[in-house]
Formats: C-alpha cells, structure tokens, sequence
C-alpha cells in the first residue's frame, strides 16, 4: 500500500491561493481538487456562496461521474475525455484533468459563464502543476501504536459492541 | 490507495463492499450508518435503480477522529452486484485500500459467489492489483434463510484454504455487520503502518 498524496503545508497554502483566485475571478461558488479515488485535497468557497452540500458526498459523485466519462472514453477509442461539464438550469459543474491523480471541478451559477470557467480553471491548473509535480514523500510517525489505537476509534464508533 | 493530507492532518482509506447481486452490500452500508453517531458519518449517497438495485455505487463516508494528531477517515463503497454493470464495479475499485467480500447464502448462489470473487481478481488486476495485497475479509450473509448453504460449503468455494477471516451475517439485523468491518479496517490500518 502506498499513501497517494503527501500534501505540505505551504503547498496547501498556495493551492489555497489559486483557488481563490479562480473563484474571485469566474465569480464560480466552489472550487476543489480531489483525486482519482474520490478524497479531496483541497477546497475553497466563495464568501458570498451557500454552505456546500456534503464535500465528500460531491467528491465521491464528482470523481465517479469523471471515471464514467473516462471509461466511456476509452471504449470510444480516446485516450481520454479531458473535461467534463454537467449543467443544469441553476448549477453546473466543470471538471477538468490535472494529472493522472488529481481533477479540478469548479461549481458555478449564473453569475459565472462557461467560457470563463473554462479558460480560468484552465489557467489555475498550469500554475498549479508545477507545484504538485514537486510533492517530495514526508515521513510520519504512525506506527502499530497508531493502528490499534485508531482501531480503538472505530471501537468506540459503534460503542464497543465485541 | 490511502490518501495523507499533512495540510488537513487526515488520513483518508477506500474501503469497497464486492460480491454479488442481491447479497446486501447495500444492507450492511445502510446497518453502519444507523449504528454510527451523526457526528462521526457523511451524508449517504445512493445511486440506484428504480427498483432500489444498485446502479452505479453507495457511498457513506466516516470520520473515526483523532490519533496521534491525525484525523483517520474512511469512505465506504458499494459495487453495483448485477453481472452486467462491470465497467462501473471496475471503477469503483480504483485505489481501493481493502475489501468486503460480501457473499450470498442462497443455494442457488452458490455459483454467483465464485463468480463475483473471480470477477474481483480480474478487475484488481486490471489496476496491477492482487488479492495477495489488498486485504479483504468474507462476509457469509442472509445466514436467517430458511435453506441457507452451510458456511463452510460456502468457504470451500470462496477460501477453501481458510487463510481468509471469514464472518457469519444477517446484516439486515447488524449481526455480523461490525465484525467484518473491524477486521478489514485494522489489516487496513496495520498495512499502512508499515509503509509510511
């Protein structure tokens, strides 16, 4: 097993950056980078947006709807779909290929058009790139200790029913 | 593939409930979300047919809270079970840290069993994946069935070698829910421990 993604913290700090700026720009509601196995890396809301639904509930449907699309893509001969646009008459989404392991999906309403969307999120991800290429394996302390005692958590979850 | 974000101090596993139609991977997700605090779950996420089969995957996400500074959450999967719905049971397994082999007592699914578990090698594989690495327990459920197959019939099929923990269940009552999961979840834990 190896742990897919070691996000630093100053990196996080400039992810958290450029998603402001994404959304500051295209006046989108939400913006996140999630990976491939539907856990998110990173979100930001706009300050003027609603509170989000349930995040992991819209990664988990983001990513799968991406791997739909890309599967359907493969079966069509293509390397891949590169984008993906849902859109309904209040809310769309636009997801887009950052790498093999992670999408950038940005929510929006009226106030944001695709177009723009589509160009800024575009952009977001080029300077973003550089910065997830360069993530160097950090080294944690979590040994067997840790694994029994986060055993002991799902324990006391479900109150200890053994 | 678990997922560390030292930014969030979260560690994020996949766990998947496989095996065939109709053999209640539904039901022990639906179990795990009534016996779990609110607090410590996400919303539910089902998509599903008209019929309320599976159509795509159920999704329940759970937050186990903090060790060693650490926030260790797990995302609980579903696969649709229905033989023809592969290409969405094959994405679902993408990254998946270990699985819940969920298998049917009914005498007449038998074959589907070995069916769904060959079916997971060869989706594992796809992703260069094997059952010698992804930890995975059987869960042997609808053990109320009136003329339910004997567990170790259903055993010499599934893991005639008996290297596999292996679970009785009726999870439509949650006996046999919590176990399986809690074994899974600390091969999980204990594999990760020895590779970070």
């Amino acid at each position: 097993m190896k742990a897919a993604l070691n996000v630093h913290e100053d990196v996080a700090e400039q992810l958290e950056q450029h998603l402001q700026n994404l959304l500051k720009k295209s006046r989108a509601r939400y913006a996140m980078i999630c990976d491939r196995q539907g856990f998110v890396m990173h979100f930001n809301s706009a300050l003027w947006a609603d509170p989000p639904p349930s995040i992991d509930a819209l990664a988990s449907l983001i990513v799968s709807t991406y791997a739909a699309s890309d599967a359907l893509a493969k079966l069509l001969g293509e390397a891949n779909f590169s984008e993906s646009i849902q859109q309904g008459k209040h809310i769309a989404a636009y997801t887009e290929y950052i790498n093999e392991e992670l999408l950038l999906s940005t929510i929006f309403d009226g106030q944001g058009s695709l177009g723009q969307i589509k160009l800024l999120s575009h952009r977001t991800i080029k300077r973003i790139t550089p910065l997830l290429e360069n993530l160097k394996p950090l080294r944690f302390n979590l040994d067997k200790e840790w694994s029994q005692l986060t055993t002991l958590m799902l324990d006391h979850l479900f109150k200890d029913p053994q | 593939m678990s997922t560390i974000n030292a930014a969030k101090r979260e560690i994020n596993f996949k766990i998947v409930y496989y095996g065939p139609g109709l053999s209640g991977k539904t039901t022990n997700l639906k179990q795990i979300y009534e016996h779990v605090p609110s607090s410590s779950r996400g919303d539910m996420v089902n998509i599903d047919t008209e019929q309320e089969r599976t159509l795509f995957f159920d999704f329940l996400p759970l937050d186990l809270g903090l060790v060693n500074g650490f926030k260790t959450r797990l995302h609980l999967y579903t696969v649709p079970g229905q033989v023809f719905y592969n290409a969405s049971r094959k994405l679902i397994l993408r990254g998946v840290d270990g699985v819940v082999f969920v298998a049917d007592s009914a005498p007449n699914r038998l074959r589907a069993n070995a069916e769904s578990l060959r079916n997971l090698r060869e989706n594992l594989e796809s992703y260069n994946m094997s059952l010698k690495e992804v930890p995975y327990v059987i869960q042997i459920n609808k053990r109320d069935l009136p003329h339910a197959v004997p567990s170790e019939t259903i055993r010499q099929v599934l893991d005639p070698k008996h290297r596999i923990p292996t679970f009785d269940a009726v999870a439509s009552e949650f006996k046999g829910v919590f176990e399986p999961f809690r074994a899974l979840s600390q091969m999980v834990f204990e594999k990760f421990a020895q590779t970070v």
